[in-house]
């Protein structure tokens, strides 16, 4: 295959520099959020970037963005060691309009440290 | 040393000026020297703080753009303790467009820094925008206090404003405090309300009033008096728990004094 480009490293670095600034943009808080609609995971204990890509998607060009998340899972087991359950704990998706109050009630809460 | 308290949300309708008015109201009553504030230029808190003039000579715009001292501004209301610093209503509010320039936001400070007067409270409503009127409030205030109504939507708005009035206040190295969300329109008999009451309790724990403002038709029709609940009825449920809101308010100062 010919090759057009001056260096092999010009269509990656573009890729890298395209991404370190959609990163710099991207709203975590949002990013939170959307996890906590779509995946069901609240309260995470960290949230990074892992990489992106540029893909097709419904025939238009698409930014996948990959993130880490991090998060509690907590499980209960007996002496003998069978499973209980999950603890009913923050991680667990917001399903009632309690829920979701609490949920907001925490964010408030997250807001106000810095009074 | 007095504390000026800004009554402050960025949503509409959440009962700002209602708290404003019958919290001054509230004070006054107990014998504290207080000043009403009001720096929405729509003039609400002013028409229903039970002012006996209704046209005034001096409002707050000719306070912020130094062309009348404290005392030509004030008003007295239909409380003996309580004064009024008027908006301009049915004017327009020059005062809105204030320079941007660095300093700009001292200027409500500035004006209200009068040594030939001393005031208990100082309590100012704020339009629900965030301009530089909002700004000079904050600017001059102690605390914010910030009404919440328990419902959904105006509940959800209230991480954005504390998001704001945080980044307001690094933003200008402001030393302000929360003195506290203030729960209003609580219907105990909904149990959406009442599921706000208790997440706020025991999320946000000490930076909530004990303090809550029920839902009242009397409360919401009160403006029609001209005249705050507290005056109009001291005795409605309304009047009364903004009575013990600024008994907590009082409370919590002399705590914290001695």
């Amino acid at each position: 295959m010919a090759k057009v480009t001056i260096s092999n490293d010009i269509v990656a670095t573009a890729k890298k520099e395209l991404f370190e600034r959609i990163k710099a943009n991207i709203n975590l808080d949002r990013v939170r959020e959307i996890c906590a609609d779509l995946y069901g995971v609240k309260d995470m204990h960290a949230l990074d970037f892992k990489n992106g890509d540029i893909v097709v998607h419904d025939g238009k060009i698409a930014y996948k963005i990959e993130f880490d998340v991090r998060f509690a899972v907590p499980l209960l087991i007996d002496e003998e060691g069978n499973l209980l359950g999950t603890e009913d704990t923050e991680s667990e998706v917001a399903t009632t309009p309690e829920d979701r109050i609490d949920d907001l009630s925490q964010q408030t809460n997250d807001a106000a440290q810095g009074f | 040393m007095g504390e000026t308290i800004c009554i402050v949300s960025q949503k509409g309708g959440v009962g700002k000026t209602l708290t404003a008015v019958n919290l001054a109201a509230a004070l006054a009553l107990d014998g504290k020297r207080t000043l009403l504030v009001d720096c929405d230029p729509q003039g609400s808190a002013t028409s229903i703080s039970g002012t006996y003039k209704k046209k005034f000579t001096f409002t707050l715009e000719d306070g912020l753009l130094g062309r009348a001292p404290l005392n030509r501004i004030m008003a007295q209301s239909c409380v003996y303790y309580l004064q009024v610093i008027p908006a301009p209503i049915g004017r327009t509010h020059q005062a809105a467009n204030l320079s941007s320039a660095p300093g700009a936001e001292s200027v409500l400070k500035n004006f209200l820094m009068d040594d030939s007067w001393y005031f208990d409270y100082i309590i100012i409503d704020t339009p629900a925008s965030f301009g530089m009127l909002t700004l000079s409030a904050l600017a001059a205030s102690d605390t914010v206090l910030i009404p919440t109504p328990c419902e959904f939507l105006a509940y959800r708005s209230l991480k954005q404003t504390m998001q704001t009035l945080v980044a307001v206040k690094n933003a200008y190295r402001l030393p302000l405090q929360l003195a506290g969300i203030l729960l209003t329109m609580v219907d105990e008999e909904a149990r959406f309300s009442r599921a706000i009451v208790r997440s706020a309790r025991r999320r946000l724990g000490g930076r909530v009033f004990e303090t809550l403002i029920p839902h009242s038709e009397q409360l919401r029709e009160s403006p029609i008096f001209e005249r705050p609940l507290v005056v109009q009825d001291i005795f409605s449920i309304g009047a009364q728990s903004y009575l013990a809101l600024a008994a907590e308010i009082m409370g919590r100062r002399s705590r914290a004094a001695s």
